[in-house]
């Protein structure tokens, strides 16, 4: 039934869905800072990928086009809230942190980094995420996001100044 | 970037990111080398910026880890996405994340919450068949059709809210957009209401109304808050959908859907004889 340049099946979908599960997971966790929100977030995302698999394009990335998904199940839901109760986003309580990350030496550094990022407007800290730990292009972020290329530069820029100012004023600690 | 022929300026960070992420063109990259090599302040300023060059990939790794990735494999495993003709409304088994939303408006907010804000995007590939011009007074309609083009039956769910229900609904819509709709205002004929809620465009509420038409599927009558002149019903393509548009002295209105453009257009001229906007 494939034929050159035809539709994804569900089938092909869900077995996308199912590698990047983790991933997916990671990236709700970084937006929304709380574990059950991203549960929440991946399985929308999961629902919407498997009612649009018709919409993927085979051949291009599978987990750059679920993080598309997941960003946008995100973004409304943020949006939506503001406009319904009239106020800026709430902010997680909580910083990002994994659970354990404290007990562990070896894991200092990861936690720290964690938390500076954590610690990021949202908008720069999904651009961070996509880029730096994702290692997606600037090109390729942009269309995660569904912003220009030059937005992408200013936030990566402005999260790179945040994150060095940090870096030196902690350096001696 | 611009400003590139003026060798003796300071790079912005926005330039000297790129560079150090490896994202410039390779005769920018050496232009910028240069510089560094004349210009103290510019390697300084490299330097500082690259201090944020984190170990991120090892950092974020062990989230990987604590994913729940069992319970979601379950969770993806169990989930059966409905054939286009099936009626069935797709449970949602978890409803935190959304918990508030349903809260404040009692019906039938569930189904459906996806992508405004990539759709607003202003040079997005996805938007290829967007007008690509300076139209910015229909670029909504671009945005509009985008997410409705994501539209299915299931998302609208099966059933129509009582008259009650639909009028709190959109109550909920007429203070944010200074509009008076009633059920009866809002009705398109031959579909059956689903739903009243506010999106966002361009940080704008947006107001949209989804129907069912058991022959074409989802439609949708969606309004902007935009002071303007005063039109009649016009009529577009975008996206494989229908458009039929159309002004009043303080909003624009669309109605659009997968069906006949005249069809569409008769249904649109109906409402906006009956609609204040």
């Amino acid at each position: 039934m494939r034929g050159s340049g035809e539709i994804a099946s569900e089938a092909e979908v869900r077995h996308g869905l199912s590698v990047t599960l983790p991933r997916l997971w990671r990236y709700g966790f970084v937006l929304s800072r709380q574990r059950d929100w991203a549960d929440d977030l991946v399985q929308q995302t999961c629902l919407r990928a498997l009612e649009r698999h018709g919409q993927f394009q085979p051949g291009s990335r599978i987990d750059h086009w679920l993080f598309t998904i997941l960003n946008s199940v995100w973004l409304n839901e943020v949006r939506a809230r503001r406009v319904r109760f009239g106020q800026g986003t709430v902010e997680a309580e909580t910083s990002l942190e994994v659970d354990g990350a404290r007990e562990a030496e070896a894991k200092v550094l990861a936690g720290q980094v964690m938390r500076l990022v954590g610690d990021l407007p949202e908008a720069q800290r999904a651009a961070v995420f996509l880029a730096y730990v994702e290692g997606l292009t600037y090109r390729e972020v942009a269309a995660v996001l569904g912003v220009p290329v030059g937005t992408v530069m200013s936030r990566l820029a402005a999260a790179r100044a945040k994150l060095a100012d940090r870096m030196s004023d902690g350096a001696a600690k | 970037m611009t400003g590139e022929s003026d060798e003796s300026r300071i790079p912005s960070d926005e330039e000297l990111t790129a560079f150090i992420d490896g994202e410039l063109e390779e005769e920018h990259r050496a232009r910028l080398l240069g510089l560094m090599e004349r210009e103290p302040a510019v390697a300084a300023r490299v330097e500082h910026l690259s201090r944020a060059s984190l170990p991120f990939g090892e950092a974020f790794q062990p989230l990987l880890d604590t994913a729940p990735t069992a319970e979601l494999q379950r969770m993806l495993d169990g989930m059966s996405v409905p054939p286009v003709a099936a009626n069935a409304v797709v449970p949602l088994t978890r409803r935190r994340l959304f918990g508030a939303i349903a809260a404040s408006v009692a019906a039938g907010v569930l189904g459906d919450r996806v992508l405004v804000r990539l759709l607003g995007a202003g040079d997005s590939d996805d938007l290829a068949d967007d007008d690509g011009g300076p139209d910015r007074e229909h670029h909504w309609h671009g945005v509009v059709a985008q997410y409705m083009g994501l539209y299915t039956r299931e998302t609208l769910g099966a059933t129509t809210p009582g008259r009650d229900a639909q009028s709190a609904q959109l109550a909920a819509l007429n203070r944010p957009l200074n509009l008076s709709l009633t059920p009866e205002a809002v009705e398109v004929a031959g579909a059956e209401f689903r739903r009243a809620q506010i999106l966002a465009y361009d940080d704008m509420p947006l107001a949209q109304i989804t129907y069912l038409d058991p022959r074409n599927g989802p439609l949708a009558l969606c309004i902007l808050r935009r002071p303007g002149t005063v039109r009649g019903v016009e009529q577009e393509m975008r996206g494989g959908l229908s458009i039929a548009y159309w002004n009043g002295p303080d909003h624009a209105a669309l109605l659009i859907g997968r069906l006949p453009l005249p069809d569409l257009t008769a249904k649109a001229e109906a409402v906006r004889q009956r609609l204040a906007i």
